[in-house]
């Protein structure tokens, strides 16, 4: 067995007997003790009672009343100590003793009283002598027997608390005894056990080893067995075999390390000519070059270096930057080379030093020089002197600086005009709405001949304003560089066919013939803005058509022959011409071709010059060819990059109709076949429902009786015409409360030209007949896209927020005639108390007012809804700002919508319309 | 090897420290039955020789044991004195007069001691509302037993004298026809009977008892003689005695049946009366007392011829009892 083992199990063995007997040590200790308190109690209340009966044998005698009072105080104390007793002896035997003792003690001390009684009687009572005296002596034996039971009873818990005690300690004696000698049993043990292994195995072990230190690496130990001695024993004759195998190694490196010794001689050498070398360099090189150890001190600095600084290597041995520069200098070499050491890679930094002539600029390059460990054991540096370029930098900066002020305050002005621009706009706008909503309401009003010429004139003049403040403000726009292009995927197709059309009007009023063509190889969509495209077209097409008496206006869109991925424009008309030393001129602000032009064409002359600067930033080209008295022709390019669509929702036309639309329901109101035939031919291809009728009486009615999604309506019916079945339609609507289904009329411009006021207004639309297929799908297209109004409208309760009484009255006309109910407040205070008060369905909000303006108010107003868990009202923002930005301002502070002054009724009623289809029916919560 | 036997011993020796030495401990010696008679009564102080007899505690110990039952001490006593019992139980007053008429008998145990057993049971028809009522009345008792020393100690602790009360002696199964009988207003008695009485007596009846001035003792009295000649024999009884004493003391309702069944008590009143009593077998210095005590009251009221009190401790032999139980033994320490 081995030796750690046998150890280990007298170890375990000696702490499972502590283990084992300590417990039960500490048990009997404890059990000795309480015996030994037992019997200490047992005894005093021997020795206490002793001096009761004492006490009270004694009374007996001498009847005395000291006598007396002494057995009461050794009567108390023994009732005390008796009651102790009953709390310290737990043994059910010991405890029925003491509850023995504390009868008997209960009658003794009847007894003893009775004693005092009778003992008083006999005194007094001399007659009765002779039996109180027989009472006496009962009394007294009885109390004797008592005290002698009392007696017993205590010498009987003497006795057994003494034995108790007795085992007690007893036990504790066995069970101290036998761990002692357990323990030195175990001790003895090893102790043998020890010596016998020394004897035996340690000593041949030390002989044998001494024999291998004398040098006889061939002996070896003889051991058997399975201990550690035999271990060891194996061990050293193993280490013996690797010290033989290890001298004869040692040997060959030695002669080894000789040959190497030789050559490292020869690459020391070498080595020494490479140090020159690159001494040589450092030295030659313009650069300073310095090296230094981790505390800072020189180890090498390069020729350039001495001469500079006037040192010698020799000389800077040891010395730090605080010895050759001004602290501070120091102080920042110093914390450089600190960071090139704590840092990976070579930092670069610029510092100044000091220079005979005064301070120079340096570019430092500083890294850190590593042990074969990788451990940074100096700093090297490389420091170009770059004073020259930094004093070219300084002047160019400077000049930079002077520009950049001069720019900014360009800019400021830029932005003062325009600010200046955008507050006359609103200026202008603000009365302007008003003269124009209001010549609106007075042409629907009954007008004789006169009137209603001198209020069209007042209107259109007004029109015409509006157009030339909207022309300065685009310029004035353009020219501070705000205008803003949208990028947006739209369809050029669409673009040029809109545009012509609303032109179409104008004209054919002059008798002209405005058409279209458009390369079939015009991709369909394009990225770009829409809005400016439409403008630049109006524009040229609205010129065209201005300068043309008789003839024609052609516009054309082609792909680019010049240029590829560019789209070509051209406006071609048979007009007046442009006389060739005009024709430089004509894209220039404010210049016509001629002064007179202007007088007898009116306008404001910045068309071209806007169109111009819109093409440009739209990264095209405009130009014109012209000869006066022979027509122009306007040209422009733009980029044309193509958007792909979704292949389901193109079809031949180039239109939408299955992309998850709405299939409509379409009421066709035509007398003749022939138009029925062709419209009906437009839808084969569509999903939409038509159903025709041919008068329309017979279109109100179906109307009446079944829903429809739109209605085409021509005006040239038999039985009721168009404008009255329309009216008619209206007028049931309206009794319905329902909402107004789209009606489109089909009308030739003579007609919408020549219709009455108030007729106009009924229809949602108008196709100019011959009806455009594309035209008509297009309108179609985008009805399936609208949600459906609801069936049943109703008038909203609107609060109007508005500070001029015109504008009130002026939006209280619009309303007139609606289901619409109003409540004014007249700045931005009463219409946040008037939503807080009162319940509207939608706020029309002016955005500027005294006291508070409308976004300050509508912000206020969402807060509020936010706080109190309101629903969310609609708010429309009524601006006269026509400038950039407006819109995104007017959402930022919540407005749901956003109107621009002049506000025109029937987009004021749409937008009604919209928020009344689309909001909830008032539903009235009883509040509990 | 040497181990496994020293740890159960020290462990055996350990555990037995704690431990009295068992009493009885003494291996039996196989010797052939002995015959004797004992003459016993059929009241709760002889409980521990009715258990011993019905557990055959006596043949265990090698006796062979012939019964004299009598219904109370004195009769008991007669039959060790006419020689027809080696031993009798008795309580200490009829044994107290033997002696004084010179009979050399010894107790060689006290079996039991109550200060409770003995009252008088009282009609409430006869005036009798407390002890001093007691004047002028009829009173029956057993003269030359407890009940005598009982009833003339109670009188004592009244006031009275025996002159001032009419005394008619009864035989304790008188007691309960003549007081039914209205021959007597009270009677001095001790249990079963006493029991029996106030409980046929009914809201009638009324009991005067009083543990401070009397204590009974109940011992087992044999010839002196007959001690001496058979101590082992003695001994042998003590033991059954003391057995009967373990058992009761461990099974009281065993011992209760017992009771009922060999003296034809109702179990109930055995029940009843059962914590009046201690079964213990001792000897002390309380049976020299009342002994003197109560020779002192015969000699005073001329009860006896003696004059001179005996020194008791010559009748009591401690030396069995000291043998067989020596922890119940503090008589002569």
């Amino acid at each position: 067995m081995r030796v750690t083992s046998q150890l280990n199990a007298i170890v375990v063995v000696t702490i499972a007997i502590i283990v084992v007997l300590v417990p039960f040590l500490i048990w009997s200790f404890n059990a000795a003790n309480d015996a030994n308190d037992e019997f200490q109690l047992a005894h005093k209340i021997q020795s206490i009672f002793f001096d009761r009966t004492s006490s009270s044998d004694r009374y007996a005698h001498d009847h005395e009343e000291l006598t007396r009072m002494r057995w009461n105080e050794s009567n108390q104390a023994f009732m005390q100590i008796l009651d102790q007793a009953k709390l310290l002896y737990q043994i059910p035997e010991n405890q029925e003793i003491i509850s023995s003792i504390l009868l008997n003690a209960e009658y003794s001390v009847v007894q003893f009283e009775r004693l005092t009684r009778i003992i008083e009687k006999i005194k007094t009572d001399s007659l009765n002598y002779e039996i109180h005296n027989e009472y006496l002596q009962r009394l007294s034996s009885q109390l004797l027997l008592r005290s002698a039971t009392i007696h017993d009873a205590i010498m009987q818990l003497q006795d057994r608390t003494a034995k108790r005690m007795n085992h007690t300690y007893l036990r504790l004696a066995v069970l101290v005894i036998l761990l002692t000698t357990l323990l030195t049993t175990l001790t003895i043990l090893v102790l043998l056990r020890l010596v016998r292994l020394i004897s035996r195995r340690l000593i041949p072990l030390h002989d044998s080893t001494r024999i291998i230190a004398d040098g006889d690496l061939t002996h070896r130990i003889q051991s058997g067995g399975a201990d550690e001695f035999t271990d060891l024993a194996r061990s050293i004759n193993a280490m013996t075999d690797t010290l033989v195998l290890e001298i004869d190694a040692r040997r060959k490196l030695e002669k080894l390390a000789q040959k190497h010794n030789e050559e490292l001689q020869d690459a020391h050498r070498e080595l020494q000519i490479s140090e020159a070398r690159l001494r040589s360099i450092l030295d030659n090189t313009s650069a300073l070059v310095f090296m230094k150890d981790l505390r800072g001190r020189y180890l090498f600095i390069n020729r350039k270096h001495e001469e500079l600084f006037h040192v010698t290597n020799l000389a800077l041995a040891g010395k730090t930057d605080f010895d050759i520069f001004p602290p501070e200098q120091a102080a920042i070499f110093q914390a450089n080379d600190r960071l090139a050491l704590a840092s990976a890679t070579p930092i670069q930094t610029d510092e100044i030093v000091p220079h005979d002539d005064g301070p120079h600029f340096y570019i430092f390059i500083r890294f850190p020089l590593r042990d074969v460990d990788g451990n940074p054991y100096a700093v090297c540096a490389i420091a170009t002197d770059i004073t020259e370029r930094k004093r070219g930098e300084e002047i160019l900066r400077e000049n930079e600086n002077r520009l950049r002020e001069a720019k900014e305050q360009a800019e400021k002005a830029a932005q003062a005009k325009s600010d200046f621009l955008a507050a006359m706009s609103h200026e202008i706008r603000t009365p302007m709405n008003v003269v124009l909503g209001m010549s609106e309401i007075l042409l629907e009003t009954d007008l004789d001949e006169a009137q209603r010429h001198f209020a069209q004139t007042m209107y259109h003049s007004g029109k015409s304003l509006l157009g030339i403040i909207n022309d300065i403000l685009d310029f004035s726009r353009i020219e501070a560089g705000r205008i803003a292009l949208v990028e947006v995927p739209f369809s050029l197709h669409r673009v040029m066919h809109e545009t012509v059309q609303s032109m179409r009007v104008v004209a054919e009023k002059k008798g002209l013939t405005l058409s279209v063509h458009v390369d079939p190889g015009i991709p369909e969509m394009i990225l770009g803005d829409h809005g400016k495209v439409r403008q630049i077209l109006v524009n040229l097409l609205g010129n065209a058509i201005k300068f043309t008496h008789h003839g024609h206006v052609e516009a054309t869109l082609t792909l680019s022959p010049q240029k590829a991925g560019m789209v070509l424009f051209q406006i071609v008309d048979t007009g007046i011409g442009i006389a060739k030393a005009q024709v430089h001129d004509i894209f220039e602000q404010f210049i016509q071709a001629d002064a007179s032009i202007t007088r007898r064409y009116g306008g404001s002359g910045l068309g071209l010059a806007i169109s111009k600067r819109l093409v440009e930033l739209m990264g095209g080209e405009i130009w014109v060819e012209s000869r006066q008295g022979h027509g122009s022709t306007f040209f422009f390019t733009l980029p044309a990059r193509c958007v792909e669509m979704p292949a389901s929702g193109s079809n031949p036309d180039g239109l939408s109709t299955h992309d998850g639309t709405r299939t409509l329901r379409i009421l066709l109101a035509e007398e003749q076949i022939m138009n029925q035939k062709v419209i009906k031919g437009f839808l084969n291809n569509t999903p939409h429902h038509l159903v025709m009728v041919t008068d329309g009486m017979e279109a109100a009615g179906r109307l009446q009786a079944e829903p429809f999604d739109v209605v085409l309506m021509d005006l040239q019916m038999p039985n009721l015409d168009g404008y009255a079945a329309t009216h008619r339609i209206r007028a049931w609507e309206r009794e319905m409360r329902r909402a107004p289904v789209p009606i489109v009329a089909l009308s030739s411009h003579t007609e919408e030209a020549s219709m009455q006021h108030g007729q106009k207004e009924a229809f949602d639309a108008f196709l100019t007949k011959p009806i455009d297929k594309k035209t008509l799908l297009d309108f179609l297209h985008r009805l399936a896209h609208q949600t459906p109004p609801p069936s049943v409208a109703r008038g909203l309760h609107i609060l109007l927020a508005e500070d001029t009484i015109e504008n009130q009255l002026l939006i209280k006309a619009y309303l007139m005639k609606t289901d619409h109910a109003l409540v004014i407040a007249n700045d931005g205070m009463e219409a946040i108390s008037q939503v807080r008060k009162e319940r509207f369905d939608v706020v029309i909000m002016d955005v500027q007012m005294p006291r508070m303006d409308g976004y300050t108010a509508t912000r206020h107003i969402r807060q509020w809804e936010q706080e109190h868990g309101s629903s969310h009202l609609p708010i429309i923002a009524l601006t006269a700002h026509a400038i950039e930005g407006e819109v995104e301002r007017s959402q930022d502070a919540g407005c749901d919508f956003y109107l621009s002054k002049p506000i025109k009724k029937r987009t004021l009623l749409d937008v009604l319309q919209q928020i009344a289809a689309s909001i909830a029916p008032v539903v009235v919560h009883h509040a509990n | 090897m040497r181990m496994n036997k020293l740890i159960p011993l020290c462990l055996a020796l350990l555990m037995g420290c704690d431990q009295a030495p068992a009493p009885n401990s003494k291996p039996r010696v196989a010797v052939p039955p002995q015959k004797i008679t004992v003459a016993y009564t059929t009241q709760p102080q002889s409980t521990l020789i009715q258990v011993a007899v019905a557990k055959s505690y006596f043949s265990e110990e090698g006796l062979e044991v012939e019964s004299i039952l009598h219904t109370f001490g004195k009769a008991s006593l007669q039959s060790l004195l006419d020689h027809k019992a080696d031993f009798a139980t008795v309580a200490e007053t009829p044994f107290m007069f033997n002696v004084l008429k010179g009979e050399k008998i010894f107790i060689i145990a006290n079996i039991e001691a109550s200060g409770l057993n003995n009252a008088v049971v009282a009609k409430r028809d006869a005036d009798m509302a407390q002890p001093s009522d007691m004047k002028g009345k009829r009173i029956g008792f057993t003269p030359g037993t407890t009940s005598d020393f009982f009833l003339d100690s109670l009188l004592t602790a009244n006031g009275l004298r025996r002159e001032d009360i009419q005394t008619v002696p009864l035989k304790p199964e008188e007691m309960q026809e003549a007081i039914m009988a209205n021959k007597v207003d009270a009677v001095s008695t001790w249990n079963y009977p006493l029991t029996q009485i106030f409980k046929q007596l009914g809201s009638n009846g009324i009991l005067f008892s009083d543990p401070t001035i009397y204590t009974e003792t109940y011992n087992v009295a044999a010839y002196q003689d007959y001690v001496h000649k058979n101590p082992e024999t003695v001994k042998r009884f003590l033991r059954a005695i003391i057995k009967a004493e373990d058992f009761t003391r461990a099974h009281p309702a065993e011992a209760q049946a017992i009771m009922s069944t060999a003296t034809k008590t109702d179990l109930d009143l055995v029940r009843e009366v059962w914590s009046v009593f201690n079964y213990q077998a001792v000897l002390d210095k309380r049976l020299v007392i009342t002994l003197e005590d109560e020779s002192r009251w015969a000699m005073k009221h001329r009860l006896t011829e003696q004059t001179e009190m005996p020194d008791f401790r010559q009748f009591i032999h401690s030396d069995s009892l000291m043998a067989v139980k020596p922890q119940a033994f503090s008589g002569n320490r």
